[in-house]
């Protein structure tokens, strides 16, 4: 699905090495963490995931698409295979719940009829059916988060990224949002996340790749939250 | 199915365009109306040059030379003369104005004056040849031929007149092409200004759209429809203000006047004019919309 080989980044405006040889492979189905210091690279990870950024040496393949070489006119391809979710959660103000997630299947051409049978089965999915007429303002913090992982799921990706969802919830809501990436994996999605949030990690018991100063420092099957200090 | 999609997509980005005109009406407004004056003017000067153009097409073919025989010359030779003349190449046309027809046509031009003329020899004026040149710049070589034919004592143009008209006429011509040109790349920039502030306060809307998937073309579509649209509404009111302004003014003119004027008359060169100034006022709007969204679509 994911494959870094020898991937390093450096960020020409200012000369910052984000990235430095990092190497590693996500199969299918598998349930990553990212985690590591502010600064250690993990979005940078996720950006070239998205092709928003392109390494400066090494290789990135993401679902068959090579980062490095890949034209533009390929990135919406590349994008429409994937799901993302962010910590901001960049929801539409002016439109509702319903439109937010129908926004996303009308960009790849879906049929209505199509959109009107999926997005009210994704929003239960992430059990919002209830509010699928308010608009992002009137829903908590916590809400917007699944709002944007309904947009993120509606065309079935078959990666999910998410760097740092829960960056902007509390406990119980984070843990609301975790239930259903949990639920989605299980469903076969690959799942990467990018998080600080150490509690959820520990609890999670998944495979834990840590990050400092550009470097992998652990790869760990069912690790725990241990960035160093 | 391709049909059917690609049907779904026109119906979305007219729908998107639409609603984002609707969002941004005193943007949109303020730039019809920087449309609509820009093609007001491109339209006047396209009317002048219509004219101009056929004013010196006529005037081009009305060019004439007269070439003016030896007084003495006997009606053999005048003869001859005529024929050495029919022979120089370029030439469209070709008439031989006898002494006889000479004195009648001055007569005629002198009208009750023409008493004047009693008592005179009606073969007091020399016989002549009236040149028309098949194209206005052969007209000197022209010259310099019948220059050279034995039995011709002098040859008159109104020339000097022409050159005048013809360098004042492409003058014209130049000056409102540049103009028509500066118009049209403030125009463009004008739309694309607006349309980028549209874009800038939709420029979240375009990002999540890149994100998950959105070609550039997708994104592209509802502005440029909307930039169309806008230079099309510029372009009817600018037609339509053309019109009445015309009409009106028309009013106010004498006939003769008009006449002048309107070398081709106004009805006759509109209909073209109204549609090269729709054709300008889409192609405005979608150039602007295209520099507009050209930045954001980097992502
Ligand atoms: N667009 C950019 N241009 C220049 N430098 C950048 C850019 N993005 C990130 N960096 C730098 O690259 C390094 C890694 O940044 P990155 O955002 O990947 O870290 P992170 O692990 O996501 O941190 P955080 O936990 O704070 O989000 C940092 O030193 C950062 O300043
Ligand atoms: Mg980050």
């Amino acid at each position: 699905m994911i494959t870094f080989d020898h991937v390093s980044k450096i960020y020409e405006d200012n000369n910052t090495v984000a990235l430095q040889d990092v190497s590693f492979t996500v199969e299918k189905g598998e349930f990553v963490f990212l985690v590591g210091h502010s600064g250690a690279g993990k979005s940078s990870v996720i950006r070239m995931l998205l092709c928003e950024e392109r390494p400066t040496s090494g290789t990135v393949t993401v679902n068959g698409f090579d980062i490095g070489s890949l034209p533009r006119k390929q990135i919406p391809a590349l994008r429409r295979s994937l799901g993302v979710v962010f910590q901001d959660f960049r929801l539409l103000n002016n439109r509702t719940v319903y439109d937010n997630v129908a926004f996303a299947m009308n960009i790849i051409g879906a049929p209505s009829k199509v959109v009107r049978r999926r997005v009210p089965e994704v929003l239960s999915l992430v059990d919002l059916a209830h509010k699928a007429r308010a608009y992002p303002s009137q829903l908590s913090g916590g809400e917007q988060q699944r709002v944007s992982m309904a947009r993120a799921l509606v065309n079935h990706p078959a990666i999910l990224i998410a760097d740092e969802p829960t960056g902007n919830l509390d406990i119980k809501r984070s843990d609301e949002i975790m239930g259903i990436l949990e639920k989605i994996n299980q469903n076969g999605t690959t799942v990467v996340m990018a998080t600080h949030a150490d509690q959820i990690v520990d609890a999670m018991k998944k495979r834990v790749i840590t990050l400092d100063m550009g470097s992998i420092v652990r790869d760990e099957e069912k690790g725990g939250y241990n960035i160093g200090v | 199915m391709v049909t059917t999609l690609a049907f779904r997509g026109v119906r979305y980005y007219i729908s998107e365009a639409f609603k984002s005109l609707w969002y941004n009406k005193v943007m949109a407004i303020t730039s019809m109306i920087t449309v609509m004056g820009s093609l007001l003017l491109l339209g006047f000067f396209m009317l002048i040059v219509v004219n101009v153009n056929e004013l010196t097409a006529q005037i081009e073919n009305q060019c004439e030379v007269q070439a003016f025989m030896n007084y003495e010359a006997t009606a053999e030779q005048e003869q001859a003369v005529f024929s050495a003349v029919s022979a120089i190449p370029g030439i469209k046309t070709v008439t031989f104005v006898s002494k006889e027809d000479a004195f009648e046509s001055y007569k005629a031009s002198l009208g009750d004056d023409a008493v004047v003329m009693e008592g005179m020899a009606p073969d007091f004026l020399p016989a002549s040849c009236r040149i028309v040149a098949e194209d206005i710049r052969q007209l000197q070589p022209i010259i310099e031929q019948v220059k050279q034919i034995d039995g011709i004592a002098e040859v008159v143009s109104q020339r000097e007149t022409i050159d005048n008209i013809i360098s004042f006429t492409s003058v014209i011509r130049k000056g409102c092409l540049i103009s028509t040109l500066l118009l049209t790349i403030i125009a463009i920039f004008i739309i694309a200004n607006t349309i980028k502030l549209d874009v800038h306060a939709r420029q979240k809307e375009i990002h999540i759209m890149k994100y998950v998937g959105a070609t550039d073309w997708f994104i592209r579509w509802p502005f440029i429809i909307e930039g169309i649209f806008v230079g099309i509404i510029g372009a009817l009111i600018s037609i339509l203000l053309l019109w009445v302004g015309f009409a009106s003014a028309g009013s106010a003119i004498p006939d003769f006047v008009k006449s002048a004027i309107f070398v081709v008359p106004f009805g006759q060169s509109m209909p073209i004019i109204s549609l090269i100034l729709i054709a300008f006022g889409a192609l405005i709007g979608a150039l602007g919309s295209i520099i507009a969204v050209r930045k954001h679509l980097a992502v």
